[in-house]
């Protein structure tokens, strides 16, 4: 192994001492990030740097180098720490990416001048919580996506299936004792960023290279804090020093690994390789991304053209209230699904149709994610993110999703029932998400909205709860049960995958004059359209020309939709006559 | 604090000890003071010398300095003691600080604010000292203060009150995440939201310990947060090993309390969650602050090397920081409200009296205390910049278009709710008060962009709130109990419409609100309280609330054969309580829908074209409603007052028939409202009659009352097009028609009531008596003409 993966921070020590031991504020970095990156850059390198997962923590060395994978959960407060400290010999030794000092503090000089001896050249470290490790999310992957294991960075979320997961945490509204911190969940990792913190945002999906640290040490005052035992700190309030806060930021080693970061990688925005090749296919690639969404979707392909054009849309512009794009698709006629009444969980998990189609998505677009829209699963856990009250940390909701996933909410359990306030919370942020496209985070004092860039499908038996918040309404035609899927070549799933991200980094241009002249006409053959369905024209010629990979919405684009437009509100027609007279 | 007691000659063993000088370390300011008396005593100047306090001149040998730095104390004191004797504001004839000392002495209090802007502006030096060395500084200024107080009144140096410096108000106020290694131990001024404060935790400051064997007292003081236990007895005849026990009463605490803050929402940088920081606070500052509470503290950023379990005392590279905080200052939501409330121009829209720390209650004089998160220049910059803008005579216009620039259209809806924002003055008088608040209903078909527009003013109004008519309960919308996360007492929760007292609250799909909760919205509209009694809670609570509410009409479209007031079906007891009710109707025509096309483009591009961009932006839009809010209250002038009349009865005149919206004497009061906000908008003193005019205008248009057919209510489409009614002309046509035939069969005179008995016999619909009268008009043309009968004219 190369040294630098086996023991990183003796690499860094010796970059320190060679850049002559810089003490001085303003000099963070004395070649580390440029080492590092220029080693990672060789993918041979690379490949023998282990990735850490929530079940391999034990595996690695400590203080080795290795990776990880996930989403950007929250971010955390600055730290400071001890920039360098003064050995016995008399050298100098830096603390950076390490969390303690790497000997005991030269006993002589650091007992009796602790100032003088380790010099406080801090500078600010940054923490950053990442949660969402990628390993349950490759397995996901590759056990809905049979034979295409060859395409490259596939990854989905898992968060789904952990909804529930969160009730640890509402616990502390009851008269559970304030001291219980809500576990922490497999997979999590604390991340120090030093430099680097400016680059990461929320939410983004990134990847790490950095320091493995253990502090066995924590484990300590948890033990004590569990010993102490319930209603500890109710009693004794003398206590109550916002303790639990503190053991709540620093959870034991083993149960939250921690990384000291050396290099971050955001994900990268499509592979962008041979793009022009691929332009050559257009309808070739195109026309195979509408066949695995008809498949799914039981061999309609009109609907799938309507969901390919919601996968390549994203937030074009934001301006005040308004935001332009992502697609937002209601789907409606889909069978319901049907749970006999009194089981277990009865809309814990997704309708056959809804999963067939997650696989589908989820093998074209880097991450698909479903939620069932069901009565008691909206009352069971807040979906708005909110920093939880003892540890003032996101805990971890339905809702806080990186940037262009795909959201797929299945109504076709929905069945009569009393929602609770946390229920229409839920709902509400739904409805956020749709017409706003943003959040509201909680943050103990106040909400703060947060940008999402998420297009969203509703699947529905009749007209959704929430229709007169999506862009278009788009009735369910199926030839044949929904749900089989296609087996594609896993070398050609990776092409449609990177056509697609590729297209979705477009934007198109609109004509001017062209639309101008075609929204009058349309406006004088029918006066009561209203300014949002033009605004929704508009949107959908866009994305209608991105997903054939032009730069313009030609007039052929633009009769293209009005065509599609007109099929849609036949079929939504006929939907209702025949729902009227049947 | 417990050093102001008088040190006694012999105490008793269940007195407490008067403290001795401290070492350095443990509490911030208490080790501190005491620490520099001992070190400056001998070094303290005589009063009168006042005379040059230059760097370089040598000081005498005897001259201490703050320890680690070239700091010294005895010129520290002697700039202290210059300043508090010279700084005088401009136009006051006493040094302001000479005069809050006396007073402070008066009035038996011990805690002086000193704001830090005059220092920087009397003394730079000083001021540089302080925000560097605070720990040391401060000290040194309480016990100057003391000094003089002590000269001034000629007791001895020991007696008298130990003053407590409070320095706020820095040149610069930073948000958390800004705050660096850099700052540690200086002090800074932070601003951010309250979330959790701890239990007051009494925290030993002096331990004294007693041996069992010989009964020798030892006294041990915290040491950054120790208090070494002393294991051997120091008497040197007894030396026994662990006899040491702790006197309890005979010990020193203080009160201290564990903060935290968050960052403020609007300095939350894209893409970032809140930073937090632990604060620690002392003594009289426990309790100043609430969970919730907006505030600027000023403290001393500290930092301790983080040590994971206390009993060990290994180091750890990271470290643990907090602030100890100095001073607090609850802001409220804009800099500029709290300056407008110091000047006390009038109640209506300036913020509630900015509640000072308890500490400040009592020096509450002259501005002394007011704060804000700028300086004064720059908030004074600001207001000259927003004085300048309402001094532009298109400012009207300017502000329309600045309203939810993204939302196609709707100029007069927007008007309405430009009047609403800057509001009316509220009037009280003995026995009551008429709200100046003023309440817009918009009326439309579903998808109108009405939540849009709502959503916008939700952002933009100070204190706008958002609720949803089918989401809320009457008791979600006033007020109720509920039991506390944290305290587990019962509390009185404030609803939506409480919360946005003087505020807008937003209240959408106001048709699907339940019979009970809009029947509690009659209280707040009109008196504007909000009265609970539950769970032995007894209150009425300000509501102080303009409403933006909107609905669809019945049945989801607009009906336009029904009349305005059967499409809303709201009862008329609220509607009348809406100030401005719009309908949002829509129509099309080519040029209108060029420019549609022109704006849904401008919306889709990266950057938007100069039409569709705001021309006031947001945020200035937003000041500049506080401060129009805060510092205008316009009156009536003679003029505008006579047209306010005249315009009523035309008002009353036409509302003849029941269909139409008839006016009350609830309109009048209406449109004194908008004719203020008008003025107001314009920072105008006085109401001119333009402003009368224009809501005269505002009130017609709303609700589409030039469109409204006067016989059925209901709203005819092509007299919004065209200005007359079709169906209207070629009736009044037919009836003057008949009427002509009448009167030219007639000789002698005939009386209008007749002419509608016989008009009525013949019409298989009736007829009202107001369309024959203006039938006749019409009629009187052609009988002119004819030239025969001119005795029948009795139309008018």
């Amino acid at each position: 192994m190369h040294p630098s993966i086996a023991e990183p921070l003796k690499v860094v020590q010796a970059l320190f001492e060679q850049a002559g031991s810089p003490v001085a504020p303003g000099s963070e970095d004395w070649g580390v990030q440029a080492h590092f990156e220029q080693l990672l850059s060789d993918p041979s390198i690379r490949a023998q740097v282990p990735c850490l997962t929530g079940s391999n923590v034990d595996m690695i060395p400590i203080n080795g180098l290795c990776s990880y994978r996930g989403m950007v959960q929250d971010t955390l407060d600055l730290e400071m720490y001890w920039g360098a400290y003064q050995r016995e010999c008399g050298g100098w030794a830096t603390t950076k990416y390490s969390d303690c000092l790497g000997e005991a503090p030269a006993a002589g000089s650091s007992a009796a001048q602790p100032q003088a001896a380790a010099r406080a050249a801090s500078k600010r470290g940054r923490e950053v919580a990442a949660a969402d490790s990628d390993a349950e999310a490759m397995e996901l992957a590759d056990s809905v996506q049979e034979g295409i294991k060859g395409s490259e960075g596939t990854e989905a979320s898992t968060k789904a299936s952990k909804v529930g997961g969160t009730d640890g945490g509402g616990a502390n509204g009851m008269d559970a004792p304030a001291s219980a911190l809500p576990a922490p969940e497999e997979g999590d990792c604390l991340v120090y960023l030093y430099e680097a913190g400016e680059r990461v945002h929320l939410n983004d999906v990134v990847e790490v290279y950095g320091v493995l640290s253990r502090v066995p040490e924590l484990a300590q005052p948890h033990l004590a804090a569990g010993a102490a035992g319930a209603g500890h700190w109710a009693s004794d309030g003398h206590a109550q020093t916002l303790l639990e806060e503190e053991l709540a930021a620093r959870q034991p080693t083993s149960l939250v690994p921690r990384l000291h970061a050396i290099a971050v990688v955001r994900e990268a925005d499509g592979a962008g390789a041979s793009e022009s090749s691929l332009r050559a296919r257009a309808g070739e690639l195109r026309g195979r991304a509408v066949g695995v969404l008809a498949a799914a979707l039981g061999g309609d392909r009109f609907a799938a053209e309507y969901l390919l054009l919601q996968l390549v849309s994203r937030v074009y512009t934001r301006q005040d209230t308004l935001t332009v794009g992502p697609l937002s698709v209601s789907i409606t006629g889909c069978p319901r699904s049907s749970r006999p009444p009194g089981a277990g969980e009865p809309d814990q998990a997704v309708s056959p149709l809804t999963a067939a189609l997650q696989a589908a998505v989820a093998a074209l677009v880097p991450r698909c994610v479903s939620l069932p829209l069901g009565v008691e699963h909206l009352n069971r856990a807040t979906w708005r993110p909110a920093r939880e009250h003892v540890s003032n940390r996101l805990q971890r909701s339905a809702l806080q999703l990186p940037a262009h996933s795909s959201l797929l909410l299945d109504e076709t359990g929905l069945a009569a029932g009393m929602l609770t306030a946390v229920g229409i919370d839920n709902l509400k942020a739904v409805k956020g998400l749709l017409e706003l496209k943003s959040v509201d985070y909680g943050f103990l004092v106040y909400q703060l909205p947060m940008a999402a860039d998420v297009p969203t499908t509703i699947l529905s038996a009749g007209t959704s709860l929430l229709a007169n918040a999506v862009d278009v309404v788009v009735p369910l035609h199926a030839t044949h049960a929904p749900g089989a899927s296609t087996a594609m070549a896993g070398d050609v799933l990776g092409e449609v995958r990177a056509w697609l991200a590729a297209v979705r980094r477009l934007n198109p241009r609109l004509d001017d004059a062209h639309v101008t002249a075609e929204i009058v006409a349309a406006r004088s053959a029918d006066p009561s359209l209203r300014p949002e369905q033009l605004h929704t024209w508009l949107l959908l010629a866009r994305l209608l020309a991105a997903s054939w990979g032009e730069a313009e919405v030609t007039p052929q684009r633009w009769t293209e939709m009005r065509a599609m437009e007109a099929a849609r509100l036949e079929r939504a027609h006929i939907c209702v006559t025949s729902v009227k007279t049947g | 604090m417990e050093s102001r007691q008088q040190p006694s000659a012999s105490p008793e063993a269940s007195e407490p000890l008067s403290l001795p000088a401290l070492p350095s370390g443990g509490q911030p300011f208490a080790s501190g003071r005491a620490q520099s008396q001992s070190q400056a005593a001998p070094s303290s100047v005589p009063f009168s010398d006042l005379s040059d306090i230059s760097e370089n001149e040598d000081e005498t040998a005897n001259d201490a300095f703050v320890w680690g730095t070239n700091v010294s104390i005895a010129r520290v004191c002697k700039r202290a003691r210059r300043f508090y004797t010279t700084f005088t504001e401009p136009g006051a004839d006493e040094p302001k600080y000479m005069a809050t000392i006396r007073q402070l002495a008066e009035e038996g209090t011990e805690v002086m604010n000193l704001d830090c802007s005059d220092l920087a502006e009397g003394d730079p030096v000083l001021y540089a000292q302080l925000v560097s060395y605070p720990a040391e500084v401060i000290v040194l200024l309480d016990q100057e203060a003391h000094t003089i107080w002590a000269h001034c009144a000629g007791a001895p140096p020991d007696a008298g009150p130990q003053f407590t410096t409070k320095p706020f108000n820095l040149k610069e106020t930073r948000v958390i995440r800004d705050l660096m290694p850099e700052d540690i131990n200086q002090l800074v001024s932070v601003s951010g939201m309250i979330t959790r404060c701890s239990n007051v935790i009494p925290e030993m400051q002096m331990a004294c310990f007693r041996c069992d064997a010989c009964g020798t007292e030892e006294v041990r003081m915290n040491d950054r947060g120790m208090i070494d236990e002393p294991t051997k007895c120091c008497n040197a005849e007894c030396q026994t090993a662990f006899t040491l026990k702790i006197v309890h009463n005979r010990c020193h605490f203080f009160d201290k309390q564990v903060v935290k803050m968050q960052e403020n929402p609007n300095t939350i940088p894209e893409g970032e969650t809140p930073h937090n920081t632990t604060m620690l606070c002392y003594d009289e500052m426990v309790d100043s602050a609430k969970p919730g509470d907006r505030v600027t503290i000023t403290g001393i950023y500290k930092a301790t090397a983080l040590r994971v379990n206390p009993r060990l005392k290994a180091l750890k590279a990271v470290y643990k920081t907090h602030i100890d905080i100095v001073h607090v200052h609850r802001d409220e939501a804009s800099a500029l409200f709290s300056v407008a409330n110091d000047r006390g121009v009038g109640s209506q829209g300036a913020a509630q009296p900015a509640s000072q720390p308890r500490s400040a209650d009592t020096q509450d004089d002259a501005g002394l205390l007011r704060v804000g998160n700028q300086t004064r220049e720059q908030i004074e910059a600001r207001e000259a910049e927003l004085e300048a803008l309402g001094a532009d005579p298109d400012i009207y216009a300017k502000l329309v278009a600045s309203i939810a620039p993204s939302i196609w259209q709707m100029e007069d809806v927007k008007r309405g709710i430009l009047c609403q924002l800057f509001g009316g003055t509220s009037k009280e008088f003995s026995g009551g008060r008429i709200r100046g608040e003023i309440n817009v209903l918009l009326v439309g078909d579903p998808g109108v962009s009405k939540s849009q527009l709502l959503t916008y003013v939700n952002k933009l109004a100070p204190r706008g709130l958002y609720t949803s008519g089918r989401g809320s309960s009457a008791v979600g919308l006033t007020a109720y109990v509920a039991r506390d996360a944290e305290t587990r007492d019962m509390v009185l929760e404030s609803g939506a419409l409480v919360l946005s007292d003087r505020g807008i609250c937003c209240i959408d799909e106001f048709d699907k609100m339940s019979e009970g909760a809009r029947s509690m919205l009659h209280e707040v509209m009109e008196q504007q309280t909000v009265s609970v009694a539950k769970a032995g809670i007894i209150a009425t609570l300000n509501a102080r609330t303009s409403v933006l509410a909107s609905a669809n009409p019945v049945g989801s479209r607009y009906n336009p054969r029904l009349s305005v007031i059967d499409n809303i079906n709201l009862p008329p007891s609220l509607v009348s309580r809406f100030d401005l009710i719009y309908l949002v109707l829509d129509k099309a025509d080519e040029a209108t829908d060029r420019k549609l096309a022109r704006h849904l483009l401008s919306l889709h591009y990266e950057r938007p074209t100069p039409a569709s961009q705001a021309v006031i932006p947001a945020a200035t839009l937003k000041d500049y409603i506080a401060f129009a809010r805060a510092r205008c209250q316009p009156e009536l002038s003679p003029d505008a007052a006579t047209d306010l009349i005249q315009g009523y009865c035309d008002m009353r005149r036409m509302g003849t028939s029941r269909k139409v919206v008839s006016a009350t004497p609830r309109q009048l009061e209406s449109l004194v409202r908008l004719s203020e906000a008008l003025a107001r908008m314009r920072l105008a003193p006085i109401v001119e009659a333009s402003d009368v005019a224009e809501a005269l205008r505002l009130m017609h248009g709303a609700l589409q009352q030039a469109a409204t057919d006067p016989v059925t209510g209901a709203i005819d489409m092509d007299k919004i097009l065209t200005g007359t009614s079709a169906a209207e002309r070629t009736a009044r046509a037919q009836l003057a028609q008949e009427l002509t035939a009448l009167l030219l069969g007639k000789r002698g005179g005939m009386s209008v009531e007749a002419l509608v008995q016989a008009i009525n016999a013949q019409a298989s619909v009736p007829v009202p008596a107001g369309a024959v009268r203006a039938a006749l008009q019409t009629a009187a043309e052609d009988i002119t003409l004819t030239g025969n009968l001119a005795k029948h004219k009795h139309a008018g």
